[in-house]
This record gives structure tokens, sequence and C-alpha cells, in this order.
């Protein structure tokens, strides 16, 4: 690989200067970043449609979300976009100003998508073709592909910047983050809005992932459903949401004064090349994607003081995960605390990355991170330090996030107190 | 400069033009437009206009694959294409040059797919209704197993890392329309800072059924002209009225020049810059920004351009907001600019013409020839657009710029240079 002066790449430093969040654990960032640190669980039965008959009933769903944003993108959006320009626009609130420039400030968004329209299918299978052409002409294909969020998002703040639509399951919100800190670093624009959107709390993304066995069905008892590292987990929780974050060049942020909230201070992404649901048995995929992370940071991995786990909570993520963890960080593995906050929020598949980046800033910004609650009985393959069930404060100058998705894409994130 | 040169040492190609590289410049070259009537992949039945991919069989040794269960056609079209550049750039699969590679691709796959759900959906209708109760019970059964999967855009970039053995930076655009062109920019990008020596970059598209064609007709973007399928794309015509969807697949491998060296590839074009940006209205000025951008940060001077692969897709304010661009960036160089759209020939396969469009580019630069334009009956006056020709044309071509846009106004510029 070419060295950095072969390459003659001077970097400009990224930092995190606003955030914005819809969460199955609150309506903006105070209120999630408040139950998460005092362990609330935001996984409930499933009220969004009528689940009675199928096997899983329960997901993280965002409640009482009656905001309206002044776009008129917002009513013709799908749930998950609606959830994204929410959070874009509280994040671009706190970050404190609109920016002169429009072409230089960019959108970069992990995508989810809405569930197909039955009612759309049901006319089309009746031969009803007309009325099903009716429904679909009313949302023609600018309002419900998975970019339709991003556009929106890019219109209400006048952004002229790059605008990327980007999805890769589970990792997609790490990657739209870690692809808009490239692109500032390198001069492509000086801030990006960047994080995702997701709702899949709908009939056939239940049944979908129903039919690859990765859901827990423990119905009975919500709260306690998502047990990352646990023993006695059966699977993830859906959740559904959105978090936003504003990137900023550090000029460009000194130069108004900005609010410096944490330094993005590397990325680095792999492939498994292997099965397309899980990393090869030695976790190489994401053993590389953490090490390139540390790499583009500069960092050697005693200097993480925390990590942000993936941890869904899957039979075979947890173990794989933390074998991962133990080959990047040798001996200090059982030092450094490791929590998954899915055990709260649920899996927001698209938007995951982008609550578990915006909870890292906050670790260090508040010296305290957050739980994996539900942790009662380790697995005994899990024998790291996850921080159970109470969330523990610590000085944190480094902290990683994990994303590793369907289709064998890994993704990690860091995050730094920022220093001059 | 310091920065890492890139260059492109393998193209693939599956388009509705040609099943190769090979045959789709000869199409474009013989103006053999793939347009055509067909009944299958409209909503209401009536014909509609399609450019399919006709007689493609999917590589035998994916489809014999343990993971071919998680592809749905595009991405059989997309591991094609994939093949072929690697073919091209002479790597073969698994080796330990690919293991590091990155790949960066932009998918057209958009909700899941209606059409090969149908019988899942049936199987939970109860007074002509689909009925939640019926697929909470029946769901389990009634769907393919894997249906998730294989509606994830990312499959097929899964495809090719598994199959082909790519481990590095990666990243799936689902940007319809400026994906393509996203996917080859970041790749460039990843290369030019020195994250990896070669990335795989490229797109798949195919959605010749019937919920996304009404989608997109419901958008106002497709062409009606019916009834001379050949004459319905008109690009910077006075009677243009929208495109015509195509399906394909394009991989480019790109490569740092040293890299191409050590192992003696042949560098067929040098990709030197790239811009993307958001803003199509018909002023153009998103355009003209990513141009500008586009070029210096290729160190070149819009006199040095001698040809653009326009978009081009025949929507009405697209062309004109594209016209309008060229002639604000290029001013009076326009004369001696040389423009073509290959559009009316391979429809518009969206994120994968992106790509086709950069394939076809570094074939011309390397032949020499900018290639015709069709349907120039009644050339649109407030377009005024100057150098297109409906005849190939022959010229020495140093540097080509690529221009794309997707659905919603984003919009992108490569340069590419001869070697």
């Amino acid at each position: 690989m070419a060295s950095e002066e072969e390459s003659g790449r001077h970097r400009r430093r990224v930092v995190v200067t606003g955030m914005g969040a819809v969460t199955p654990l609150g309506n903006d960032v105070e209120s999630s970043w408040e139950s998460a640190i005092t362990g609330v669980s935001g996984i409930s039965e499933i009220d969004l449609f009528d689940a009675e008959t199928f096997s899983c009933r329960i997901a993280g769903q965002v409640r009482e979300f009656d905001f309206r944003v002044e776009s008129e993108d917002f009513d013709k959006l799908n749930r998950g976009a609606q959830f994204g320009l929410m959070a874009a626009s509280s994040a671009v609130s706190s970050a404190g100003r609109s920016w002169p420039d429009r072409y230089r400030i960019g959108v970069s968004m992990g995508c989810g998508r809405s569930g197909p329209d039955l009612n759309a299918i049901a006319h089309f299978l009746n031969e009803r073709r007309d009325e099903a052409a009716e429904i679909l002409g009313a949302a023609p294909i600018r309002e419900r592909s998975f970019e339709s969020g991003a556009d929106a998002i890019a219109r209400l703040l006048d952004a002229g910047g790059p605008n990327y639509s980007i999805y890769t399951a589970c990792s997609a919100a790490t990657q739209a983050i870690g692809q808009a800190f490239r692109n500032i670093q390198r001069g492509d624009a000086d801030v990006i809005i960047a994080g995702g959107y997701d709702s899949m709390v709908n009939e056939m993304s239940i049944i979908g992932f129903t039919l690859l066995r990765v859901l827990s069905t423990n119905n009975s008892n919500p709260r306690a459903a998502c047990r990352p590292f646990d023993r006695d987990r059966d699977g993830l929780v859906l959740g559904e949401g959105a978090a936003v974050l504003v990137l900023e060049e550090l000029g460009a942020a000194k130069a108004r004064g900005a609010n410096m909230l944490a330094e993005v201070s590397g990325y680095g992404s792999s492939m498994n090349a292997f099965r397309i649901t899980d990393p090869d048995p030695d976790a190489d995929g994401p053993t590389q994607a953490m090490l390139a992370a540390l790499r583009d940071a500069g960092l050697s991995p005693s200097q993480i003081d925390y990590v942000n786990a993936h941890g869904t909570a899957t039979w075979s993520n947890d173990p794989l995960e933390t074998l991962a963890v133990k080959r990047v960080f040798g001996d200090r593995a059982y030092e450094v605390p490791i929590s998954s906050t899915k055990s709260m929020t649920g899996h927001l598949m698209a938007a995951a990355g982008a609550v578990e980046s915006v909870f890292s800033v906050l670790t260090i910004v508040n010296g305290t991170a957050p739980p994996t609650i539900n942790l009662e009985h380790p697995d005994r393959r899990c024998d790291l330090d996850y921080v159970a069930c109470h969330a523990r404060r610590m000085e944190v100058e480094h902290v990683m996030n994990n994303s590793f998705a369907f289709g064998g894409i890994n993704a990690t994130l860091i995050f730094s107190r920022f220093r001059e | 400069m310091g920065e890492v040169s890139v260059v492109i040492t393998g193209v693939g190609l599956v388009c509705p033009a040609g099943l190769s590289a090979n045959d789709a410049w000869a199409a474009v070259i013989e103006k053999r437009s793939a347009v055509r009537k067909s009944s299958e992949t409209s909503f209401s039945g009536d014909p509609t206009l399609v450019a399919d991919l006709r007689g493609f069989e999917p590589d035998s040794e994916v489809v014999n694959s343990k993971v071919s269960k998680f592809f749905l056609r595009e991405d059989y079209i997309g591991l094609s294409a994939a093949r072929m550049a690697l073919n091209d750039a002479g790597l073969l699969p698994d080796s330990d040059t690919l293991r590091q590679a990155g790949l960066f691709v932009a998918s057209g796959k958009d909700e899941m797919r209606t059409d090969l759900l149908s019988d899942g959906f049936r199987a939970c209708m109860e007074n002509d209704l689909i009925s939640n109760r019926l697929l909470g019970l029946r769901g389990m059964r009634s769907f393919h197993p894997f249906s998730l999967l294989q509606a994830m855009p990312n499959t097929c970039m899964f495809g090719v890392s598994a199959i082909f053995g790519l481990r590095g930076p990666n990243l799936t655009f689902v940007s319809t329309g400026a994906g393509g062109a996203q996917a080859v920019g970041e790749a460039f990008q990843a290369i030019r800072q020195g994250e990896c020596n070669l990335s795989l970059a490229g797109a798949a598209d195919s959605r010749l059924e019937p919920f996304s064609i009404a989608a997109f007709r419901a958008a106002g973007v497709l062409s009606q002209g019916i009834q001379e399928p050949q004459l319905a794309m008109r690009p910077f015509d006075s009677c243009r009225d929208g495109y015509v969807l195509g399906e394909g697949g394009s991989f480019l491998l790109l490569e740092a020049r040293s890299h191409a060296e050590a192992r003696g590839a042949f560098p067929q074009a040098e990709l030197v810059g790239y811009a993307a940006n958001k803003g199509a209205d018909s002023s153009g000025s998103g355009i003209a920004v990513s141009i500008d951008a586009c070029l210096q940060r290729a160190g070149l001077m819009p006199s040095e351009v001698d040809a653009v692969f326009a978009w081009g897709d025949c929507t009405g304010n697209g062309d004109l907001a594209e016209a309008t661009a060229l002639k604000a960036v290029f001013g009076r160089h326009c004369e001696n600019l040389s423009l073509c759209c290959v559009k009316p020939v391979t429809g518009n396969m969206l994120g994968t013409s992106a790509v086709a469009e950069l394939a076809l580019a570094c074939m011309a630069i390397q032949r020499g020839i900018v290639p015709p334009t069709l349907n120039q009956q009644s050339p649109d006056p407030s377009c005024g657009v100057t150098g297109l020709s409906s005849e190939p044309v022959v010229k020495n071509l140093r540097v080509v710029l690529c221009l794309a846009r997707g659905i919603h106004g984003q919009t992108t510029a490569l340069a590419l240079k001869a070697t």
C-alpha cells in the first residue's frame, strides 16, 4: 500500500459539531441518552401492524412521534425517512447554523426502506391493475426509493454538495459516516450531514428475518428479549429510528466558534468474502475492519478506552465479535469496556451505526459508558467486560464503534476527544 | 502533485446493445438501438418500451456456487460484468492481489421484488386482500427463505466479494443513476488516498418489471414514443419525451499506475478527476459546479477537454440543465468539443449507464473515435448544444469527461485521460 508520503495526502481534520436522533429510547438525543445510561429498554409489543399471528411480536418502536418538519416532502416520505429528516433537522439546529456555500455542504445517509404496499399488490393480484397503478402513481419512484430521505434532507438544508445514499444493511450508517469523514478529509465538502434512517418494523421484514432464524421470540418479556453476549440470548430485536451527525472540517468549525463534541479520527471497512450472514470462524473480516480504522487513526489498540459493540444478540455474532476484539486487542481485550446499546434500542439496521455513533460521542462528552442490559449469565465464549446491566463512569479519550452487516461487510469508526 | 495516479486496466460490460464491451461498442458505432416493445413488463398489460438483455445467460460457475440462492437477475448480471473486468485486467479470482482490493458498487435494487413474491402473497389473501393474520400464519411457508437477502442492494457486492475474493474497503450506493459514477469516484479516491492499490467499481440494474416501470412512469420520466421504439430516445431534441429503462451491468478495474506497471497490466486510460454535487434544476448550476470541480481537481482547463459523454436522459428539464451547464462551463470551447450520448442505443440503465459510459469512453480514447448520437432530427434550440454527430467522429482524444445524474438531481463528473 502506498505510504502517506507517496500518496502525498494532506488530511484535513473532521469534528462532530451537532447531533440529532429519533430512537426507541426517545425522540431526541438527550432523552435517548438519558434512557441509555439508566439502562431502560425501548423494546415493546409491536403495534404498528397487527402482529398477533406472527412468531415475533416485539420491536423497538419509535413512540409518540408527532413532530413535523417544515418541509413539503415530509408527508410523502416513508416512516424511516421521516425519522431521518427529523434527526437531520435537529442535528443542524444543535450545530448552530446554516453554512454559506451550498455546494460545500453534503449529505451521506445509510438509507432504509419501507415495506411493500400490500394494497397495491392485492389489487395487482386481483387483476385490478388500474387501481394498483393508481396507488403506485401516488408514490412515484422519486418518493419511494431508498434515496428519498437523503434527497429531502438535502432540500431542507439546501445542501448542494455530494449526496450519497448508501445501503449496506447493518453497516450502512457507519459507512455513511465513514464516507463523509473521507469526503471532508480530502476537501470534497466542508460540512456533511451524515447518519442513517430505517424502519423495518413491517410484516414482510419480520417474515424475512424470521425465515433467517435471527429474531428473538421472547414475546412475553419484551424488555428482557434482547440479551447480547448472554447465554440465554435468542436473537436480535428489530428497532427503528434515525440518527444524524453534523461533521465539519476543523478550520471551518473553529472559524464560526462551533461547539466541538468530538473528532472523527479513524474509519475502516472490510469484507468477509465468506458467508452472507456470518464471518469466517476466525472472524478475520471484523478484525481487519478494526485494524484498518486504528491504522487510519494512527492509534494503537491500547489507546482505545471503550468499544460500542455491534452486539446483535444473535447466536453467531456475539462470540465471533468477541473473538475479533481479542485478536485486535490481545491481552488488553479483557480490560477494554465493551457494550451493546442494541440491548436497549433493538437493531435499527441501516440506522444502527448512526445511533451508536451518537452514543459513542456522548460517552466521550459525558464520561459515561452505557450498559449492555439483560446480560445476566454471559455465554462462556463471551468472557470480556461488557459493562453488564449498569452504566459506568470513566474517563474516555478514544472510542471505537463497530458494525458488521449481512452481506459480509464490516465497518469501524473511531471517535476521539477533541484536542488542539 | 505527488498524488497516486489511477488507471483503468479492465472493463466489463453487459448491456442491451451487447453482452460484452466489444459487442456493445460495435452496436454503438453501428447505431443499432436495443430499444424494443415488450408486453411482459407493463403494469397495465399494454406494450411498453424496454432495453432488455436478450440472450443473457448467468455465469454457470456462479449459478452452481453455493451462494447463488441469494441472487436475483441483477446480481447475476453484475457478477458477469465483474468477471469480465477482472479477466480484461488479467487478474485471477481469489488471488493474493485481489485480497486487498476495494469494491465499490451501485445497486438498482429497490423494494422487495413484488413480482417474485406474488405466489407467496396469493397464499396469504382473504376477501381479495392480503391478510396480516395469514401472513403471520403462512408467511414462513409461502416466501423464499432468503427473500430478505435477495432484496438487499448489497447482495451484488457480497457476491463479487465471496466469489472473487475481494476483502478491502467497500461501499454500496443506492443513488439511482448517479450511484454508478459515485462508486467509481469513491474507488478512485480510495486508491488515490492509499487505502488500497486496486479496486473494482461498478453497478448492476434490472428493473424491467411492472411495479418499477409503473413507478418510473408515474414520475413522468419514461418516453411514450411507442410507435417507433428505436426513435424513442432523442437527446437534446425538440421532440424528446423521456427515457427507456434498460438493464445491465458494468464494472471497471481501477489500479494505482505503479501497481499496474509492476504486474505488467495495460493501462487503458487514466482517471484524473471526480466531483459529486446535488442540484440539477433546469438552470444546470449543480452540473456546472460538478464539471468545474472535477476539472479543477484534475488540474485541467475546460479548453483541454476533447469530448463529453453526456448523460442525456432525454427528459425535458434534464437535457436542458445539462446543455445549459455545458455552455456555461465550456463557452467558446463548445465549438471544438465533441459531444455524444449512447443511451438511444443502450437505454437508460441508471447507475449502470454511468459506469458503462466510462467503459465506452475508455474504448473511445483507445480507438480515437467519438461514438455517434442517434435521433438528432430536430435539435432543441433552447438546449442549443453543438458537437453532437450522427456519425462516428475520428478524433485524437486526450481528455474525455463523463457526466451522470440521479433521479433526485445528484450530479457527477469524472474525467479520463489518455495514458
